[in-house]
């Protein structure tokens, strides 16, 4: 006998989550697929925004947050601008991207990414070699930059740490 | 002089500097005095925070803000990423009482405090708006005669301030800059697609990142000399994703990109070395003899 697929497991409160968490009303989507036509992922790739708003609304919320395709999104906003509804769609992703974080779902990069800003004030880390150095002074410009995005700050660094400690960025940046 | 809290962000100095340069070169000449706060933090990087936590991305964007108003500087920024997060965090607090009580909770933990209303301005709209083309144009010194495509960015296109005055599926703003530097602006079919680098996408997922730049760059050709655009982190990947566009799929992209201030201070009179235009990857000899020809061309009676 061939075995029945699995029944996705449904969860109807999650387009309400969204709504609450980020302010996105996605019942009244139309199905259009504006978005997927507009989007730049969407053209190189299988991704289809459509996709995740439809998956969304019918609840399908473990398959929504597990899936690579919500990191796709350039947060590019074309589809915001050109859905018929008014959807902010990007919007929507990003509030799906939070939810999927606070689930355990990150990419390691972006973890990665998002550590080194947490410990250093900078996406970059702020550690400058020795040849962009080099080339800030021959610019003219002081060869470190001026802000904490290189720890000259103690003080700063300490309350902009302090900030991400409050909110629990930290912790969440451990799971 | 006006001044203005510069913010140049992460991008800028630790990768760009040449973009710095041209920054410190043409806003004293257009009558902007610059002021360097350094105790400013990353903006919080849009791509990466507000995708893992909002309460982290407008926490952090609200103490930028808030050392802009105790300070009572206005703030200018000089890429799209940062004027997505410090804009956007001062409307979201200033709409929303709920959320800026509950930031300002978080704030005076430091002792810092914000209203919401500080103002965020982005060069482009800056340069457009408040400087205006007239001014733009009586600082031009050497006409640059040059065929420009232009590409603003997402989050200068579809931001709030940018659909008050323009038409953000045929953006004429950046063409108009381009045009008082005595350069024409040519269009192209991607003009308003995004570059392929945000929302986190370059960071985790390079290779889809590159084949979005691909669609991006694929329909630019020998009718512009170059593109130019005003935002470190779009420029990062439009310039140096070129070559690993070359390495990585043995393509041969080998297009010119230049930030608007580096062309605007080439027209101002400023050196190339003055500007860090040879510390961009793709190689710009060709728009630089282009223009140096042009030179020679002007009768010297
Ligand atoms: S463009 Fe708007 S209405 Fe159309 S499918 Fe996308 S979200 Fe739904
Ligand atoms: S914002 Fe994201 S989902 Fe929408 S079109 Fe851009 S990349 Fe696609």
């Amino acid at each position: 006998m061939e075995m029945m697929p699995e029944k996705p497991e449904k969860n109807p409160e999650f387009s309400n989550e969204i709504k609450e968490k980020g302010g996105v009303n996605l019942y009244t989507c139309i199905q259009c697929g504006t978005c997927s036509g507009s989007c730049p992922g969407g053209k190189v790739t299988a991704y289809r925004t459509r996709m995740i708003i439809r998956n969304a609304l019918v609840g399908l919320k473990s398959k929504v947050l597990s899936s690579d395709e919500i990191w796709l999104c350039t947060t590019c906003r074309i589809c915001t601008s050109r859905c018929p509804r008014g959807i902010d769609v990007t919007k929507a992703i990003l509030t799906i991207r939070n939810i999927a974080v606070d689930a355990g779902f990150a990419l390691k990069p972006h973890k990665i990414l998002a550590t080194q800003a947490m410990t250093t004030g900078c996406a970059l880390g702020g550690n400058l070699n020795e040849a962009l150095q080099e080339l800030r002074q021959s610019l003219g410009l002081s060869r470190t930059p001026i802000s904490i995005t290189y720890l000259s700050d103690p003080k700063s660094l300490a309350d902009y740490r302090k900030l991400i400690s409050e909110v629990g960025f930290d912790k969440l940046m451990q799971i | 002089m006006e001044e203005y809290g510069a913010f140049l962000g992460c991008v800028i100095p630790n990768r760009y500097p040449g973009i710095e340069a041209s920054i410190r070169k043409t806003m004293p000449a257009l009558g902007i005095k610059l002021v360097d706060v350094p105790e400013f933090s990353c903006c919080p990087a849009p791509g990466i925070f507000q995708s893992f936590n909002y309460k982290t991305w407008i926490t952090l964007a609200a103490r930028n803000l808030a050392l802009a108003q105790e300070r009572g500087l206005k703030i200018l920024t000089f890429c799209n990423g940062c004027f997505g997060s410090l804009y956007d965090a001062n409307t979201a607090l200033k709409q929303d009482k709920k959320l800026l009580a509950e930031v300002n909770g978080l704030l005076s933990k430091i002792n810092m405090k914000i209203s919401g209303n500080v103002t965020v301005e982005h060069i482009g709209l800056f340069l457009y708006n408040k400087i205006g083309l007239d001014q733009i144009k009586a600082s031009v010194k050497k006409p640059l005669g040059l065929n420009v495509a232009t590409h603003s960015g997402c989050h200068l296109l579809r931001s709030e301030p940018y659909k008050e005055l323009d038409n953000n599926e045929k953006p004429r703003i950046l063409d108009d800059l381009v045009e008082v530097l005595g350069c024409k602006a040519v269009e192209y079919d991607s003009k308003v697609q995004c570059c392929g680098a945000g929302g986190g996408v370059r960071t985790a997922l390079a290779q889809i990142s590159l084949q979005i730049l691909h669609e991006k760059v694929k329909p630019l050709n020998s009718s512009a000399d170059c593109l130019t655009d005003l935002c470190p982190f779009c420029h990062l990947q439009l310039d140096k994703g070129q070559i690993e566009l070359n390495t990585q799929y043995g393509l041969d992209y080998k297009f010119p990109v230049l930030y608007y201030l580096q062309l605007l201070g080439l027209a101002m009179g400023f050196t190339p070395l003055e500007l860090g235009i040879n510390a961009n990857f793709t190689p710009t000899d060709s728009v630089l003899k282009k223009i140096s020809d042009g030179q020679v061309i002007i009768p010297q009676i």
